[in-house]
């Protein structure tokens, strides 16, 4: 054995996951139109590639952004030298406007708090350093994206302890799951630092409820903890309700220069709503000017580069753009999602009711053999293996029900969209047959209507646990 | 719990211990002539069935319309008014017999309560109505843990402190020369005071200093006749400088505020009146303050003395002093001590006063004032109602028609009882039939009280009809069940009077029923079952007393017991393991009982008992005998465990895990480790935890403890396992425990063949437990989802004849109506149940019924009451929230 640290030994990485397992097998055998039509294709990336033209047309409008020149006159070296953690100020209060913007200016943003970042994966790790000792805990509601285990565990040493939320009411978060969280992580002797919400949800794809989000901020009031909503994916919300962030909230409770909204972080990025992931755009907002200072501080291990501030610093503070961008971006979104939605439905699954993000949660309970994990990850191999899609299963999210995927629908084109319904029901045709449930995916769909629309026997049948007598 | 209508005590009635039967005759007040008779004539017909009292609560025709009512307005309304609406809350869950609701309500208006008044008035009753739960405080102190919920207020600080604008500053320079001093005489001695500083005492001391009187020109002025000492005047004269009252007696601040009022010094009296408040020591001291301050209109000091009465309820209502100033009390001196809160105040004091003696003058006076200070409607209501039923007990008829009469003609329909009985007591019993059949007709759908008043003025069949319809309608009321069974048993069939009255008792566990079929058993001779019935009864009330409370039910359980065979100690665990295997509830309660009479290891037996209790649904009692067996606990361990399930039982889950850890420390048991598991298993949704339940359950089942506990544990271990999905190794713990006949371990061991996709042995399973167990409801519900639909119905139908509170057959029946698109006879079905029990899924499934059909005002009425049943159900939340997003 060489020399090496523990971390680098050990597999606290969480890299070793089926979320990431599914990637590998794709990149072994990628879906191609021409060069490879029988590969994987790649449904568990959520990258957002809806929109690109809006900004090559901008960019092709607006030579100097991306020419380093200012008008017309080049500022190479000034970029070339700028090194300066803080930021480029005007780029701060472009993106602070942007993020305004999205919350339908009914909250500010004062560039002055807002710390740069290498993208939200740095952001989120950034905050971990500042706010938790190795050995402390974050709250995190279940399913979670699976790459916080390495984001907020890896390199920090805090602990993530899953905050327990269950399909019966569409995986909201509730009080009661709130404290048993808590009280399983004091049983665990592992110190509550705060709760990390994403918001809107990877990979539920829903935003968070006021009435969540207002318990969530009397809880960290009660508990004296912090609470960092990751807000990455705010400008993909699409439905008809706009996003609310805890900004709002605050706002709402008159809290916003109270000592709690010291303890609130907000996490944003701009490699989901502008699908812009390999810009390493991201940033960490807090209140706290200690967590602001030493944040900006630790910036410097993972900076973003000075062109990329210019460039963006100039689309973002091009109001026109901005304005029309959003519009357009949640509009293809929602046609997108209606399209797997619809395609999911024809192959008799259905997913949960979503309004934002890049992705559906999609319900293959009834695929599974037994109701286990281990059906779940059968189920799954049998996707990527033989349906050749590569999606997300719920275990890797942390989900504690098995039979929950989660399939983007942002990174690929509409023609690759319908190939990848197609495979799937033609499998679910096939498995259909040989269980003689139904004898064609018509029928299927006929049942399950029935079943979610109107078997209310089937859903009084659904019993709670009764507890056991003494 | 208490009881509300306190039985008289008659005089203790001699009975012959050796003819049972004669017993009966204690009814008809034969007894001293007949003991000696030998003739048993016709002893059945001795037994007879009280009429039911008229309940003194409201009681609308459609509860759910008004609670829907009540949280429209919650919704709406300022929130002043909020913890008035909270007390409606309660009277209504009150009517419907929630315990644990009405208490809900009562916190939720001590919460929202907006004033002192308010906070006093809920407060008080709250710590009223947790009396004897004082155990509860003191264990989670000994865990570190402090609650002062509801501990006298300082009530000063809720009043601003008086700012009477003084008078000084504005006039003073207009003023002629006039001497800076001004000498008050008393008799001979002479008190100099600043002028200007007294003149700012009020404004007539102004206009006499400054003013046109001739005291303005004098530098001595004679106060001899104005009833002042002059050790008083001092204390004016000092607080007429330093502006506060420091280290003055009491009684010289009763003068002090005296001469305050009458020479209108606001910021003085005032003064007065915070410290006299700060004075007040003890019940005696509030009696001799509280008249003073209505007196003299001294609003801090007379709520004050209001807290001392309320707070020490029920003994202060005992003082004849208390009683006499709270009845007496005119209209301005009820808003100097209580505020705007006058009617909370005399709902709660009634209340307490018929807790007491509902006969009582001192109730009938509280009443009065309730009436007096009702506001609306639905206050009045109550106000009339339960002043009618007090009326009618105290026989004051004239007076109690009046009374029902009002309430009835403001819509409160159950009041109609009252007039019929009034009727019917004047000899016009038509008339009296007729009073409910016009109700019956007039409402729809009606209820089962109506149809149970109105058999008691008809005969023969029609009566049977009528109590038959009351069943129907609402299978809780206990009094047509009593009826039938002992007609049943005047006529010789002793056989159909035991099940008639079997029939009610199979899931009401009701005194009266109980007393029915103890008498029912003494006349077929079956001594051993009467008394399994009556040491039922006095487990579940020590003091209870038989027939309409004429003997002690100790005494008559003393009497039975010479007649059946005594067991011994050894005899008596195998009749509990027997009656406990059987899933015989009530039988283990006896046995236990009979043990408890011996004195060995009583700890143990009481916490049998309350494991029992909790199994028949009675969790009150359940928890009086955790807490006789914390007292009786023969060592700290055990005490420690009693201890742990109390907390427990009363949301203290992390304390109860640290008494049991506790109890462990000192020596390792199989209860201790059964606690930690259970209260583990049950607290927490981590799968990562069962491993932890599992090792617990396994240390505790090497520790010893008998069959019957063993049973139990390995139960519960099995259920661990299935939650996990170790189906075999839960099937080994399911058939151990069968093994050791803890015979529920059928419905365990059912689950595992369900979950091999083996639903006919899953249904066999339950098929064994439904013909061991003598309670079988709950088993025929859960074999009804081992079958198809058919037998599932008839399973179903089953339950509902064995346990109609039950509400998952309801459920279920009316789904399968929905899915064959039959709404109204869906809705029909649920509205039945709801009808007699206010339930959260039965309300939620007819508010889901409703707005599929498109029905929104229905839909969100039910939401409404639904969420006044449970204010934080989540689905409901977003059901309501869909509807109301709905609303035009």
């Amino acid at each position: 054995m060489k020399q090496l640290s523990r971390k680098v030994t050990s597999n606290a990485h969480g890299q070793d996951s089926s979320y990431f397992l599914g990637w590998e097998e794709y990149e072994k055998n990628p879906y191609d139109e021409i060069k490879n039509p029988n590969g994987i294709i790649q449904m568990g990336l959520a990258e957002n590639q809806l929109c690109f033209d809006l900004i090559e047309t901008w960019l092709a409008k607006n030579p100097d952004a991306a020419g380093l020149k200012k008008d017309g006159q080049s500022i190479f070296k000034e970029l070339a030298l700028f090194q300066d953690y803080h930021g480029l100020p005007e780029f701060k209060k472009a993106l602070a406007e942007f993020m305004e913007e999205i919350r339908g200016n009914r909250v500010t943003f004062d560039p002055s708090k807002i710390v740069l970042a290498a993208g939200s994966t740095s952001a989120n790790e950034t905050l971990m350093f500042c706010l938790a000792e190795p050995g402390d805990a974050f709250l995190l509601p279940t399913p979670y994206y699976p790459g916080f285990d390495r984001d907020l565990k890896w390199r920090t040493g805090a602990e993530i302890v899953p905050i327990h939320c269950s399909s019966s009411n569409g995986f909201q978060i509730t009080e009661s799951a709130l404290q048993q969280a808590y009280q399983q992580a004091q049983k665990l002797d592992l110190k509550v630092k705060g709760v990390l919400v994403t918001n809107p949800s990877n990979p539920l794809g829903t935003m968070l409820t006021r009435r969540e989000l207002n318990l969530l901020v009397d809880f960290i009031t009660s508990k004296n903890i912090h609470l960092i909503s990751d807000e990455i994916y705010s400008g993909t919300v699409f439905g008809f309700e706009q996003f609310v962030s805890v900004m709002d909230v605050l706002k709402d409770k008159n809290l916003e220069n109270s000592e709690v909204s010291k303890r609130v972080h907000i996490v944003y990025s701009l490699s989901k709503d502008l699908g812009l992931p390999g810009f390493r755009v991201g940033a960490i907002y807090s209140n706290d000017e200690m967590v602001v200072s030493a944040a900006t501080k630790m910036s410097s291990f993972g900076l973003v580069s000075s062109q990329t501030q210019y460039l963006l610093s100039a689309l973002l503070s091009d109001k026109k753009f901005t304005s029309t961008y959003l519009d357009e971006n949640q509009k293809r979104l929602k046609i997108r999602q209606k399209k797997l939605v619809s395609g999911l439905e024809a192959a008799g699954i259905t997913c949960l009711k979503s309004n934002a993000g890049l992705f559906c949660w999609v319900d293959m309970r009834h695929l599974l053999d037994t109701n286990t994990f281990e059906a779940e990850l059968e189920l799954w191999k049998k996707i990527v293996y033989d349906v050749k899609l590569n999606i997300s299963p719920g275990s890797s999210c942390h989900c504690t029900e098995p039979g929950w995927f989660r399939v983007c629908f942002a990174n690929m084109s509409e023609d690759t969209l319908d190939l990848a319904m197609k495979r799937l029901k033609e499998y679910v045709e096939s498995t259909d047959s040989r269980r003689v449930i139904s004898k064609s995916s018509h029928d299927r769909i006929k049942s399950l209507r029935k079943r979610t629309v109107s078997n209310w026997v089937f859903r009084v049948s659904w019993t709670d646990r009764v507890p056991d007598e003494r | 719990m208490r009881t509300f209508y306190p039985s008289d005590s008659c005089k203790e009635s001699q009975l012959d211990s050796l003819n049972p039967q004669s017993w009966l005759q204690v009814e008809r007040g034969k007894l001293s002539s007949s003991a000696s008779s030998s003739a048993p004539l016709c002893r059945e017909s001795f037994i007879k069935v009280p009429e039911p009292q008229i309940l003194p609560h409201y009681k609308p025709l459609d509860y759910v319309e008004v609670l829907a009512q009540i949280h429209e307005e919650l919704d709406t309304c300022p929130l002043q008014e909020r913890s008035i609406l909270y007390l409606l809350q309660y009277q209504v869950f009150r009517g419907l017999g929630e315990t644990k609701l009405r208490r809900r309500s009562l916190q939720s208006a001590w919460q929202e309560a907006t004033t002192v008044h308010e906070k006093v008035v809920f407060g008080s009753w709250l710590r009223y109505e947790k009396q004897g739960e004082e155990v509860i405080t003191d264990l989670l102190s000994s865990c570190g843990k402090y609650s002062e919920e509801f501990v006298p207020l300082d009530i000063a600080s809720y009043f601003p402190a008086t700012t009477a604008s003084s008078p000084e500053a504005a006039s003073v320079k207009t003023n002629r020369s006039v001497s800076k001093n001004v000498v008050f005489k008393i008799g001979e001695e002479k008190i100099a005071c600043q002028r200007r500083k007294i003149a700012s005492l009020s404004a007539p001391f102004h206009a006499m200093l400054y003013g046109n009187f001739t005291e303005s020109l004098l530098d001595e002025i004679d106060m001899s006749e104005n009833h002042v000492s002059s050790s008083a005047m001092r204390v004016v004269r000092d607080f007429s400088v330093v502006g506060v009252l420091i280290g003055v007696s009491k009684n010289l601040l009763l003068e002090v505020l005296v001469f305050a009022n009458k020479f209108c010094c606001e910021r003085l009296k005032d003064a007065c009146d915070r410290e006299l408040a700060s004075l007040i020591s003890s019940m005696e001291c509030a009696i001799e303050l509280m008249d003073f301050a209505l007196e003299e209109n001294s609003p801090i000091l007379a709520s004050s003395c209001l807290q001392v009465f309320l707070y020490e309820m029920p003994d202060s209502l005992n003082d004849e002093r208390v009683v006499e100033v709270l009845t007496r009390v005119n209209r301005s001196q009820v808003s100097t001590m209580a505020g705007k809160a006058p009617f909370s105040l005399y709902s709660c004091l009634s209340e307490v006063s018929m807790c007491i003696d509902p006969r009582s003058d001192r109730t009938l006076g509280f009443l009065e004032k309730l009436v007096d200070f009702a506001e609306n409607d639905r206050q009045q209501v109550l106000g009339f109602h339960r002043l009618g039923c007090m009326r009618l007990l105290r026989k004051e008829y004239r007076e109690a028609e009046e009374a029902f009469e009002t309430a009835f003609n403001l819509g409160h329909v159950y009041s109609a009882t009252g007039l019929a009985r009034l009727g019917y007591i004047q000899g016009h019993r038509l008339w009296a039939y007729e009073k409910l059949s016009s109700v019956i007709s007039s409402v729809s759908p009606p209820l089962g009280w109506m149809y149970q008043e109105r058999s008691f003025y008809c005969e023969g069949d029609k009566k049977l009809e009528d109590l038959e319809k009351a069943t129907e309608l609402d299978p809780t009321l206990t009094y047509p069940y009593m009826y039938r069974a002992v007609t049943r048993m005047s006529k010789q069939n002793a056989k159909a009077a035991l099940e008639e009255i079997n029939r009610i008792l199979g899931f009401k566990l009701a005194l009266e029923c109980l007393e029915i079929r103890f008498c029912l058993y003494l006349g077929m001779d079956d001594y051993e079952a009467a008394l399994r019935d009556i040491q039922a009864a006095l487990t579940l009330c020590p003091d209870y007393r038989m027939f309409d409370g004429k003997v002690a039910g100790r005494q008559l359980q003393t009497l039975v017991y010479e007649h059946v065979e005594n067991w011994t100690t050894a005899d008596c665990w195998m009749q509990l393991y027997e009656k406990w295997s059987n899933v015989d509830d009530i039988g283990s309660l006896s046995v236990i009982y009979q043990m408890l009479e011996s004195d060995a290891c009583k700890g143990v037996l009481y916490f049998r008992q309350s494991l029992l209790l909790l199994r028949l649904n009675c969790p009150e009692a359940a928890m009086r005998s955790l807490q006789l067996a914390r007292e009786h606990a023969s060592s700290d361990h055990e005490r420690l465990v009693y201890e742990g399930w109390i907390l427990y039982d009363t949301g203290h889950c992390e304390e109860g895990l640290q008494k049991a850890k506790e109890s462990i420390g000192i020596k390792r048991s199989f209860e201790a480790y059964f606690l930690q598991a259970y209260a583990l298993a049950e607290s927490s949704l981590d799968p990562s935890s069962s491993s932890t339940v599992v090792s617990l359950l396994e240390d505790a089942l090497k520790c010893p403890s008998d069959r019957l506990r063993k049973g139990q544990a390995l139960n519960n271990l099995g259920s661990v396992y299935v939650d996990c999905e170790k189906l075999d190794l839960a099937a080994d713990c399911y058939i151990n425990a069968l093994k050791v006949r803890h015979t529920r371990a059928h419905q365990g061991l059912a689950r595992v063949h369900f979950l091999r996709n083996d639903k006919a042995a899953a249904y066999e399973e339950m098929t064994r437990l439904i013909e061991k167990a003598q309670n079988n409801a709950s088993a025929y519900e859960k074999r009804s989802e081992y079958c198809d639909r058919e037998l599932a119905k008839s399973d179903l139908e089953m339950v509902t004849r064995l346990d109609p509170l039950r509400v998952y057959p309801y459920r279920y029946r009316a789904a399968v109506l929905m899915d064959s698109r039959k709404e109204r006879e869906a809705i029909t079905e649920l509205s039945r149940a709801i009808a007699f029990k206010a339930d959260l899924h039965l309300l939620h499934l007819r508010a889901a019924f409703h707005e599929h059909i498109g029905d929104v005002t229905s839909a969100l009425r039910d939401c409404r009451a639904a969420l006044s049943v449970d204010p934080n159900h989540q689905e409901m939340l977003e059901l309501h929230s869909r509807v109301n997003s709905h609303e035009p």
